[in-house]
């Protein structure tokens, strides 16, 4: 239980897969101008990389490992990301029609995103069983999330302030985005073993 | 060798299956969705404009074709109607099509309140005892219009009222929902005179607020022959139905606020 605690405590503030890893820069910019936008992009991303994890880890052990071909990770797991969020985005069409119109374009949008495949991979390096692959996934997409909200939460503000026509939209996001990393660097060495 | 070849057999049976999953997947889960709502969207200009009320074009065609609204709400595809109408099966008749007017002379020409230093925009400036400019109801001129007008036929300069481009301007109305002074109103697109002024206020006080704005003096109501001009609350309006654009109240206008629609008002009127 203690284990599963500081996986997820570690994913979700001190390893943040934005903040501390630089995974998932491109959504992390494009969609952080609204709160509401980068709420659902937050969400698909939780969903998508809790997903992904459960499904990755299993092909890592019966197929990859089983047939001792594990240099394939990478191509194989975009493969399977790519194929499950198609299966999924079609499955949420049909069943809830009020999730895809919260998910909505959202989805589509991250299956080749390298924070999906980052938590996969990282699931694999580190050795986890079923259940903390699970945690894994779930705390790297909250991070994610948690991450972009502020974001957009401090963007929303600075457009109604005055800003050197220079510094606008892209310039001032890096700087923000920067001062973000550092002030979650303060989390590095939380937990010294 | 081996590795090589058990390598292309995992790589190539994970991308097999990974399309029979989904080709079996579009099958069982396939949405049915109205053929009609493709085409109209098709013939709706994709501008999501939201001028008809609906989010997006296609929220719009979703909702004619569900929920029975009407097919001519679309301000740019008016002469559109009659086809949404045939692909619906029903009569329609096209709307008659507007144009946004700013009921301003110009704000920036009058005394100011006080030095206002805040958020550059309309809404915020409003919050502080209804802006800088002693009129209470003229332009503030930070240009929130500007700002959601999905057309961009609204400009300006500093602070000075903004201009619509008639040719532009699609009378969708998101500026006059967003303008927070009201001064933004819908008028049919034909050339016809408007009033570019929006107070209540009684003839003394727009004298000490505003060099060009209405005091109320109702020589155009007098002029009109066709009683199209009415006063409410010291605030002229035209009644577009009965005007015929005969001219005689800009003739006959004092301040020379009365405007023909499609002329530049700003500065103009000022000068003469």
């Amino acid at each position: 239980m203690e284990q599963l605690f500081i996986i997820f405590f570690s994913v979700v503030v001190i390893n943040n897969f934005i903040l501390a890893k630089f995974l998932g820069l491109c959504p992390f910019f494009g969609v952080s101008r609204e709160l509401k936008s980068a709420t659902s992009m937050g969400l698909a991303v939780i969903f998508v990389m809790t997903i992904a994890s459960i499904v990755t880890w299993f092909i890592n052990r019966y197929v990859l490992i089983a047939y001792q071909v594990e240099f394939l990770q990478t191509i194989v797991f975009i493969l399977v990301i790519a194929a499950l969020v198609q299966l999924v985005e079609l499955f949420i069409a049909k069943t809830s029609p009020m999730l895809q119109r919260v998910l909505g374009i959202y989805l589509p949008l991250i299956t080749t995103n390298c924070a999906v495949l980052g938590v996969c991979l990282l699931n694999i390096k580190d050795d986890y069983n079923l259940i903390e692959t699970i945690i894994h996934g779930l705390g790297a997409g909250l991070g994610f999330t948690l991450a972009i909200c502020i974001m957009a939460g401090i963007r929303e503000r600075l457009s109604v302030c005055r800003v050197p026509p220079s510094m606008q939209g892209f310039p001032l996001s890096f700087v923000i985005g920067c001062l973000m990393a550092l002030s979650f660097f303060g989390f590095q060495g939380f937990f010294t073993h | 060798m081996n590795t090589i070849i058990t390598a292309v057999i995992v790589l190539c049976s994970c991308g097999f299956l990974a399309g029979v999953a989904l080709a079996i997947a579009s099958r069982v889960f396939a949405v049915k969705t109205d053929p009609r709502v493709e085409q109209i969207e098709k013939i709706l200009p994709g501008a999501n404009c939201s001028g008809c009320g609906n989010p997006s074009c296609y929220a719009y065609a979703k909702s004619m074709v569900e929920d029975n609204a009407a097919p001519n709400l679309c301000v740019l595809a008016q002469d559109k109607a009659e086809e949404i109408g045939r692909i619906l099966g029903k009569e329609v008749t096209a709307a008659e099509p507007k144009i946004a007017v700013i009921r301003c002379s110009d704000g920036a020409l009058g005394p100011k309140q006080f030095e206002y230093s805040g958020i550059p925009s309309c809404r915020a400036a409003g919050f502080f005892c209804g802006g800088d400019n002693a009129c209470q109801y003229s332009c503030l001129g930070f240009g929130d219009c500007i700002r959601v007008c999905p057309f961009g036929a609204l400009s300006h300069q500093d602070r000075k009222t903004p201009e619509i481009d008639p040719e532009v301007c699609t009378g969708c109305g998101n500026c006059v929902a967003e303008c927070p002074k009201q001064a933004i109103i819908l008028v049919p697109k034909k050339a016809l005179p408007h009033i570019a002024c929006n107070t209540k206020d009684k003839g003394k006080i727009v004298r000490q607020n505003c060099q060009v704005g209405c005091i109320s003096c109702g020589k155009c109501i007098k002029t009109c022959p066709e009683e199209a001009i009415v006063m409410q609350d010291d605030l002229i309006s035209f009644d577009y139905s009965k005007c015929n654009a005969c001219g005689k109240c800009i003739e006959a206008c004092p301040r020379k606020i009365i405007v023909q629609l499609g002329d530049t008002k700003t500065g103009e009127a000022v000068n003469q």
